[in-house]
C-alpha cells in the first residue's frame, strides 16, 4: 500500500521560500499530476517526495509512516528524469537492472524481470545497446523500464515527456496511461503540458508560487476553476480575461458592466460586493453572431488562424482589450472586419480584481 | 574561383617545414646516426653499427638508471593517482574554502623546476631544514637523503608527486565536475551507498580520464631528469641514477656522444611502446563507451 501524506511540507533555500506550506492526499494507485507555471516549485516537490531534496518543514508519510528522514533507496519509490539520466557506460539492460543487481537480486531473476519489462515497453531488441546508441523516445523508454523493474509503490515523473517531438509525446503519453491501468502503481507527474495533465491525471494539483491553488479531477478543474489563476492555468487557449464593474450583487448572482460589455447578469462566485472584478470567457464559448439572452461582444478582426477544423479568432473589442474565439469548422473572414461575438452569461465565471494583480503574468 | 596547386602552396608552408627541418628533423637524423658512430671531442666519428646499444643495454650503470626510473615510475605515478582522484572527488564534494584551496593544490605548477628543488633541498636539510626540524621535534625518522639512497629514492618520489600532482588532479577533477549530477540521483533512487556510487558510477565514468592522465604521466615521468639532477645528482655513488640521467653522464661528463645517442633513442623506443599502448587503450575505451 502506497498512498501518501504531505502535512504543511515546506522548503526554503536559505531563507528563501519556494514551498510554502503543501497538504496534499494521495490515495494508493491514483495518478496525479502536479502542473504549474516554470519555477513554481512542481520539480522541488517532487524531489522532496523522492528523498533527494531534505524538507524543510512538514510532514512526508508514505504508506502511513513518516518518511521525511528515510533515505531515497528505502522509500519503495522510482524516479524517470526529465533528462533520462541512464548511465552512460551500461547498456540497456544493465541499466534497467542496476537497481536489482545493487540489491543483490539473484541474476536468473534479475534478467527475467528485464527481459519481461523490456518486452512491455517494446525495447527487447534494444537490451544490448549503449545509451547513446538511442533515440530520445528509445531513451525515455528505458528510464521508464528502469523504474518498472524495480517494481516501485511509488513512480514519480518529472516531466518526462518534455524532450521529445509531439507525435512521440502523444504515444509515449497514451503508453503511461496504458501503464499505469496495468501497474496499477500510485504515479506522480510533473508536467507543464496541461494536455498531458488533463488526459493522464486522476487528480491535478495546480501549483503557484510554492502554493497549491486548486486540487482536483481534471474536468472539475476546468469547469470550477477556485481562482483566475486556475481558470487562466486549465484549458487551452487560455480562458479571456475581461476587466468589469460588479454594479450590484444579489442572490448569488451579479450584474456586471464594462464599456462594451452587457450590462449582464452572471453567477457572483466568489465576488459579495460591487467594485472591480474580472470576467472569465473561455475562447469556446464565443460564437460569432447574437442571440436572445446572450452578451454581444463588438470588435474588429485583429488575427485570424485558420486550423481547418478549428479557426481562432482574436478580436480587438472596440472599448478595450483584445479577446480570443475558437470556432468549430473553418470561417472566413478578412483582417480588419467588423464582428460580433457573442456569449452565454451562464457559461462566464467573475473573479475578484485581487485574483489577477497582473494578467499577462499568467502563462497560456 | 582561384586554383590553388600543390606547387602555389608548398612556399607559403616553407617558413615552418624549414624550422621543423633545422631544429628538430635535422637534430634527430644526426642523433640516430651518431648511435652508431664512436664519437667525442676532437675524435672523428667511427662507424661501429650496433656496438653502442650492446654497450647501453649491458652497462650495470644503465639497468640500474632503469630499474630506478621503472620503480620510481610505478611509485610515484600510482601514489599520484590515488591522492588526485581523492582531492577530486574531496573538491568536488564541496569542502570549505574550496577557491583558496584550490590555488594551494594548482600553486606547484606555476614553480620553476629549479626552484621546487631548491626549496625541497632547503626544507629537507639535515642541519638546518624546517620540516626535518619538525619531524626530529616529533621524533620521527628524518629522510636522510644526501647520503642513504632509500631516502633519496623516496625523496625524488614525493617530489616529483609534488610536481605533479597538479596536473593529474586538473584532468581528474575537470573530469568529476562534467560528470551529471542527475546521474547520481538516479543511482540514489535505485539504491546505491556512497561506496557503489563510487565504484559503480564514478570510477567507471571517470576511467578514461584516469587513463589519460596516468599515461601522460607514464611518459613525462619516464622522462624525469630535473628532480633527480638537481636533488641528488644521481648519487649516493649513482644510486638514484635514472635513465635521463644517465643520458646526460654519458653525453657530458664522458663525453660519450655514441652512446648518449643511443640511450636517447632506447628511450624513445620505450616511450613510443607507452605511447602506443595509451593510444590501443584508448581507442577501446571510445569504442566502448559512447
Ligand atoms: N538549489 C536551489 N537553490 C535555491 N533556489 C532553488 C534551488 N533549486 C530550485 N530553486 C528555486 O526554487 C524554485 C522552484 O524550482 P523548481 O525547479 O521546483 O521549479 P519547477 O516548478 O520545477 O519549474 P520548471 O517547470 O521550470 O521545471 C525556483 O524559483 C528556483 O529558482
Ligand atoms: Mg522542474
Amino acid at each position: 500500500m502506497a498512498e501518501l501524506r504531505l502535512s504543511g511540507v515546506k522548503k526554503d533555500y536559505g531563507g528563501h521560500s519556494v514551498i510554502k506550506g503543501v497538504d496534499l492526499d494521495i490515495r494508493h494507485g491514483e495518478f496525479v499530476v502536479f502542473v504549474g507555471p516554470s519555477g513554481c516549485g512542481k520539480s522541488t516537490l517532487l524531489r522532496m517526495i523522492a528523498g533527494l531534496e531534505e524538507i524543510s518543514g512538514g510532514t512526508l508519510e508514505i504508506g502511513g509512516k513518516r518518511a521525511n528522514d528515510v533515505s531515497p533507496r528505502d522509500r519503495g519509490i522510482a524516479m524517470v528524469f526529465q533528462s533520462y539520466a541512464l548511465y552512460p557506460h551500461l547498456t540497456v539492460a544493465e541499466n534497467m537492472g542496476f537497481g536489482l543487481s545493487l540489491r543483490k537480486t539473484p541474476q536468473a531473476e534479475a534478467a527475467k524481470r528485464v527481459a519481461r519489462t523490456a518486452e512491455i515497453l517494446q525495447i527487447t531488441h534494444l537490451l544490448d545497446r549503449k545509451p547513446s546508441q538511442l533515440s530520445g523516445g528509445q531513451r525515455q523508454r528505458v528510464a521508464i523500464g528502469r523504474a518498472i523493474v524495480r517494481d516501485p509503490s511509488v513512480f514519480l515523473f518529472d516531466e518526462p515527456l518534455s524532450n521529445l517531438d509531439a507525435a512521440l509525446r502523444m504515444d509515449m503519453r497514451m503508453e503511461i496511461a496504458k501503464l499505469h491501468r496495468n501497474l496499477g502503481a500510485t504515479m506522480i507527474y510533473v508536467t507543464h503540458d496541461q494536455v498531458e495533465a488533463m488526459t493522464l491525471a486522476d487528480r491535478i494539483v495546480v501549483l503557484n508560487g510554492g502554493v497549491v491553488q486548486q486540487v482536483g479531477r481534471p474536468i472539475d478543474l476546468f469547469r470550477n476553476p477556485c481562482n483566475a489563476f486556475v481558470a487562466g492555468f486549465i484549458g487551452s487557449p487560455r480562458m479571456n480575461f475581461l476587466p468589469v464593474r460588479v454594479e450590484s450583487v444579489d442572490a448569488g448572482m451579479a450584474r456586471v458592466a464594462a464599456p462594451g460589455i452587457g450590462p449582464v447578469t452572471v453567477s457572483a462566485g466568489r465576488i459579495a460586493a460591487p467594485g472591480q472584478a474580472i470576467l472569465g470567457v473561455r475562447p469556446q464559448i464565443l460564437t460569432p453572431g447574437d442571440a436572445e439572452g446572450r452578451c454581444l461582444l463588438h470588435g474588429r478582426v485583429a488575427l485570424l488562424e485558420r486550423m481547418g477544423t478549428e479557426t481562432l479568432v482574436n478580436i480587438r473589442l472596440t472599448d478595450g482589450p483584445s479577446v480570443l474565439a475558437v470556432v468549430p469548422g473553418d470561417l472566413e473572414l478578412s483582417p480588419d472586419q467588423d464582428i460580433s461575438f457573442s456569449f452565454s452569461p451562464s457559461d462566464a465565471r467573475l473573479f475578484p480584481a485581487s485574483d489577477l494583480p497582473d494578467p499577462s503574468a499568467i502563462p497560456h | 574561383m582561384r586554383k590553388t596547386t600543390f606547387l602555389g602552396v608548398v612556399p607559403l608552408l616553407a617558413p615552418v617545414q624549414l624550422l621543423l627541418l633545422v631544429v628538430v628533423i635535422l637534430p634527430s637524423i644526426y642523433v640516430v646516426w651518431l648511435s652508431f658512430h664512436v664519437s667525442s671531442f676532437g675524435q672523428a666519428p667511427e662507424f661501429t653499427g650496433w656496438s653502442n646499444y650492446l654497450r647501453v643495454l649491458s652497462d650495470p650503470a644503465f639497468r640500474g638508471a632503469m630499474w630506478n626510473t621503472v620503480v620510481i615510475v610505478v611509485v610515484a605515478v600510482h601514489l599520484e593517482m590515488l591522492m588526485a582522484l581523492g582531492m577530486a572527488l574531496l573538491f568536488n564534494s564541496g569542502i570549505p574554502f574550496r577557491r583558496i584551496l584550490l590555488v594551494a593544490v594548482l600553486a606547484p605548477y606555476a614553480v620553476s623546476e629549479v626552484v621546487a628543488v631548491a626549496m625541497w633541498r632547503f626544507l629537507f636539510d639535515l642541519d638546518i631544514g624546517p620540516i626535518t626540524l619538525l619531524m626530529q621535534g616529533l621524533g620521527l625518522p628524518v629522510l636522510e637523503w644526501s647520503y642513504d639512497p632509500v631516502d633519496a629514492t623516496v625523496m625524488i618520489v614525493l617530489l616529483t608527486i609534488w610536481m605533479h600532482l597538479p596536473f593529474t588532479f586538473v584532468i581528474l577533477y575537470a573530469a568529476r565536475l562534467a560528470m551529471p549530477s542527475d546521474l547520481y540521483e538516479a543511482a540514489r533512487i535505485d539504491g546505491a551507498t556512497r561506496l557503489q556510487c563510487f565504484w559503480r558510477v564514478t570510477l567507471p565514468l571517470m576511467g578514461p580520464a584516469i587513463l589519460v592522465a596516468l599515461l601522460f604521466r607514464y611518459i613525462f615521468a619516464f622522462r624525469m631528469f630535473s628532480e633527480v639532477w638537481l636533488l641528488t645528482g644521481g648519487g649516493p655513488a649513482r644510486s638514484t641514477e635514472v635513465v635521463a640521467v644517465y643520458l646526460y653522464q654519458e653525453a657530458f661528463s664522458y663525453n660519450a656522444f655514441g652512446t648518449a645517442s643511443a640511450t636517447a633513442l632506447l628511450m624513445v623506443a620505450a616511450s613510443l611502446v607507452l605511447a602506443s599502448g595509451y593510444i590501443w587503450l584508448l581507442r577501446r575505451q571510445v569504442k566502448n563507451a559512447r
